[in-house]
């Protein structure tokens, strides 16, 4: 057994010795991430200051908990919370839903030529900015004259102000988030259904099975691990809802639902120049966001057997 | 002992102090040109015909202006002004950097050279009150009251006066500790702005009363307008997205003001203490009139998605009868308007009465724009050498020589022909570049009441004397531009609004945030936003409003009115 362990051992330096390139092709992704990430971790401490900007980190005075309990005592963040979460889970599932939807659907298309322009369509509006469409959906969806209530009138319905009203906004903002996503999310459910052994399915055809069939026992079974990552790392992010996007969207009518801890942490912090209470809010964000990848982990490997670390 | 050699130690300070004190005094007694510094220890400066002998360098940072031009490869650090500066005043104003203000950048670096501990340049000018008050906190900018008082000339500093109210905000225990960039502020409040088209074609009068204006309004969206048989106009258009007021175009609080308060501001009440405009009765009938005209169709039905940008749009797609906003509303966007719809006009009126005929109040800009800083290291050649530049600029308003900065204007703002200014584009070799944006403060200088005096004279049409052309000559607009007509409606809206001056709210709190401004500001501005936003929409009725009174008070509320008032205590004379 001993000896069993050397030898794995010296196969292991071995592999790293030959392995050399690809560690010096990985070292400016390093350096950069130890540049960006690590080093301003530094500023964390912020979040236990009183932080003024001309006094700097040395020079500001420490406060402890002070700005952790003033954000568990402020009234508006458990709405902003709770806000926060229920957009995110609603993304969540439906922008999970809707991608594997379609990569199940373009992957049975056998045209090639369809099958690319589609996925080039689809792909398209994950490239443009939230400053961008954020102006485009204020103009369709204007409760007077918008193209989308245009349509709606005359159909016979009457206009919505889907901007204005709490529940049509967070409808809104998961279906936009969703249309904008759903192509580029795709490619990873792609690879993997790429990836399947195609001997599978000609063992299933054998046995009688139809396409519903093949899709139901060969086709999800193998990306069951996919998916797992893919929710997993979504998890992570459960948090972030997406800043950009719901800045560019509310308004004071729909603060009730759609006020989130990143817009609120702007008004908060730049707005109003409370940076150290802004840091103690991303902190505890941050920390939440890792106990819920931990649990996310350890779902996924009880669940698919995945292992990501 | 010990006591003993320290009360000696400081009686020896308090002997050198006030013999410093006396050089100052005996020094004043025989000042020509140039004072005496207020350290005592250097001399003045030595200026032959305006000219520094030995020129002396002052540095500095800039922050730059995205609508600034440069021609003949030059740049902030060296161009037409710079070379004047050097060679006729003998300043030799030397740029440390520069970086856009356009997205903060500049603000962010200023900020950063702050945090960093570097050495502050010797003058620098900032435009955000934050960043002012952060490097007035620091200390490690000068109070310049006393430099203020002993070199700047006797027009700078009676252009100044006219407006007490611009050091406000730079003031901390009673000393000044930035000098303000003034401007003009008469014009920053909206007259009535009405599609003078559409009057005319429904055959109606401009309102001077409430119930007049609901008249017009009603037509306004009713009796279509704009004639394409659809109904598809608003009456009335004004922002309230972010905030309830700051729009320059669609403000708001002249609407408020008919009913006798201002919401987000900050005014002396009938006790002559500050208090906020937006928990005042006033508002409550307001918010219902305002609910009863977004039922009636008189304002958009997404009019909570309004900001700038958005009423700008409507303004420029021909849809909106009346708004409220600054004198240069025809300029932009009404131009965008004129685009597409060649005969749609806007005309300022004065604003109708408010509700029970009870006058209008209405806001007008503050009279700054941001703040000169002077470093505490600053030597007292370069702070002498500061003033002799910005006392020279402001000779302008003692001349009347409209070509006195020809020296760094000529062939930039203007070429001269037959003794006039010609501003034309093509008659510029090399195009036209706005040479007050090169300057120190990168703005032109502004003494009220003539500059006022001469845009009202070209607004009534009337002849300009030597000595009212010289008076814009720092801005380099010498004389009427000819080829935009529309600067022309801009000094009437001007005229139009100084009629009603008597309605002018200014904003009373021009310090930093306060304490509990910075803790509860946003729970505070975000319940008023959320309370009027659904009185306005019918989502909650108008008693909520009292409710609201009640819990901004309660949440922090109460002791901003007294942190604003314990300012507005300190600074008021």
């Amino acid at each position: 057994m001993n000896t069993a362990t050397t030898i794995k051992k010296k196969e292991k330096i071995v592999r790293r010795k030959d392995n050399w390139q690809l560690y010096l092709m990985l070292s400016p992704a390093v350096v950069l991430a130890f540049i960006f990430v690590y080093i301003p971790f530094g500023g964390i401490v912020m979040a236990f200051q009183d932080y003024k900007p001309y006094l700097g980190i040395s020079g500001s005075k420490w406060v402890g908990w002070e700005q952790f309990k003033f954000m568990f005592e402020y009234p508006d963040s458990v709405q902003v919370f709770w806000n926060t979460l229920r957009i995110s889970l609603l993304k969540l599932f439906f922008g999970t839903v809707s991608t594997l939807t379609f990569a199940l659907l373009i992957n049975e298309v056998r045209k090639k030529f369809l099958r690319s322009a589609v996925q080039t369509f689809v792909f398209l509006p994950h490239f443009l900015s939230w400053v961008v469409l954020g102006g485009i959906f204020l103009e369709i969806l204007d409760p007077t004259n918008g193209l989308v209530n245009e349509a709606l009138k005359v159909i016979g319905f009457d206009p919505i102000f889907f901007l204005g009203d709490n529940n049509w906004f967070v409808i809104t903002v998961v279906a936009s988030d969703v249309w904008k996503e759903f192509g580029y999310g795709s490619i990873v459910f792609l690879a993997a259904l790429a990836g399947i052994n195609p001997a599978l399915y000609e063992a299933a055809q054998l046995d009688g099975a139809g396409r519903w069939k093949q899709t139901l026992h060969i086709t999800l079974p193998s990306i069951v691990p996919t998916i797992a990552v893919v929710l997993t790392l979504s998890i992570s992010q459960v948090l972030n809802v997406g800043f950009d996007q719901i800045f560019n969207l509310y308004n004071p009518l729909v603060y009730g639902k759609g006020d989130i801890i990143d817009t609120f942490v702007y008004r908060m912090g730049l707005v109003d120049g409370n940076y150290s209470f802004s840091t103690a809010v991303g902190l505890f964000k941050s920390v939440v966001s890792l106990f819920l990848i931990l649990g996310a982990y350890r779902i996924a490997y009880k669940v698919a057997g995945y292992k990501i670390f | 002992m010990k006591k003993k050699a320290k009360i000696a130690a400081s009686i020896l300070a308090m002997s050198v102090g006030i013999a410093s004190l006396a050089a100052c005094s005996s020094n004043n007694g025989n000042s020509e040109e140039a004072s005496p510094s207020p350290s005592s220890s250097s001399p003045a400066l030595n200026i032959v015909d305006g000219k520094i002998d030995h020129a002396v360098t002052i540095t500095t940072v800039r922050g730059e202006d995205p609508t600034a031009t440069f021609k003949n490869g030059e740049n902030y650090s060296d161009n037409v002004h710079t070379r004047w500066a050097r060679d006729t005043l003998g300043v030799d104003i030397k740029t440390l950097w520069t970086s856009p203000t356009g997205d903060g950048s500049y603000d962010t670096k200023l900020k950063l050279m702050l945090s960093s501990g570097d050495k502050l340049p010797d003058i620098f000018v900032s435009t955000q009150q934050e960043t002012t008050s952060m490097f007035i906190e620091s200390g490690k900018v000068m109070d310049v009251s006393e430099a203020f008082e002993k070199y700047a000339s006797a027009t700078w500093k009676a252009a100044l006066a006219e407006t007490p109210t611009a050091w406000q905000p730079f003031m901390k225990d009673g000393k000044k500790y930035a000098i303000p960039v003034i401007r003009q502020n008469m014009g920053t409040q909206s007259p009535l702005w009405i599609r003078q088209d559409w009057l005319t074609k429904l055959n109606l009068q401009a309102p001077t009363t409430l119930e007049e204006l609901e008249k017009v309004m009603d037509a306004f969206v009713n009796q279509d307008p704009d004639g394409n048989g659809k109904k598809d106009t608003v009456a009335l258009d004004f922002g309230m997205k972010d905030a309830f007021l700051g729009y320059p175009i669609g403000d708001t609080s002249w609407i408020f003001g008919m009913f006798g308060a201002i919401p987000e501001r900050w005014y002396p009440g009938e006790d002559g203490k500050l208090q906020y405009g937006s928990i005042q009765p006033g508002i409550k009938n307001a918010l219902t009139k305002l609910k009863e005209w977004k039922d009636k169709g008189y304002i958009a039905t997404d009019i909570a998605l309004h900001d700038f940008n958005k009423v700008a749009e409507t303004v420029a797609a021909g849809k909106v009868g009346m708004l409220g906003g600054e004198n240069w509303l025809m300029v932009y966007p009404g131009s965008l308007m004129l685009a597409s719809n060649p005969t749609a006009m806007y005309v300022p009126y004065t604003l109708p009465t408010g509700e029970g005929g009870q006058k209008t109040l209405r806001t007008i800009g503050v009279p700054y724009t941001s703040a000169i800083l002077i470093s505490k290291d600053i030597t007292d050649e370069a702070l002498q050498a500061f003033f002799h530049y910005q006392n020279t600029l402001y000779t302008a308003f003692e001349s009347d020589d409209p070509f006195l900065f020809k020296g760094f204007q000529e062939g930039y703002d203007y070429v001269i022909k037959d003794g006039k200014a010609d501003m034309s584009e093509q008659d510029i070799p090399g195009g036209k570049a706005a040479t007050m944006k090169y300057t120190l403060t990168g703005a032109a200088s502004i003494y009220p009441s003539k500059t006022l005096a001469t845009d009202i004279k070209i607004a009534k049409g009337e002849e300009l004397t030597g000595s009212d052309l010289a008076s814009m000559a720092t801005t380099g607009i010498i004389g009427v531009d000819a080829t935009n007509p529309l600067e022309l409606i801009t000094r009437q809206a001007t005229l139009v609004a100084m009629e009603q001056t008597d309605s002018d709210v200014p904003e009373y709190f021009l310090g930093s945030s306060t304490d509990t401004m910075s803790s509860r500001n946003e729970l505070l501005k975000k319940m008023q936003m959320d309370t009027f936003t659904n009185i306005i929409y019918g989502k909650a009725s108008p008693d909520e409003f009292d409710s609201f009174v009640k819990k901004w008070k309660s949440s922090g509320g109460d002791d901003i009115t007294k942190e604003v008032n314990e300012w507005y205590d300190s600074v008021k004379q």
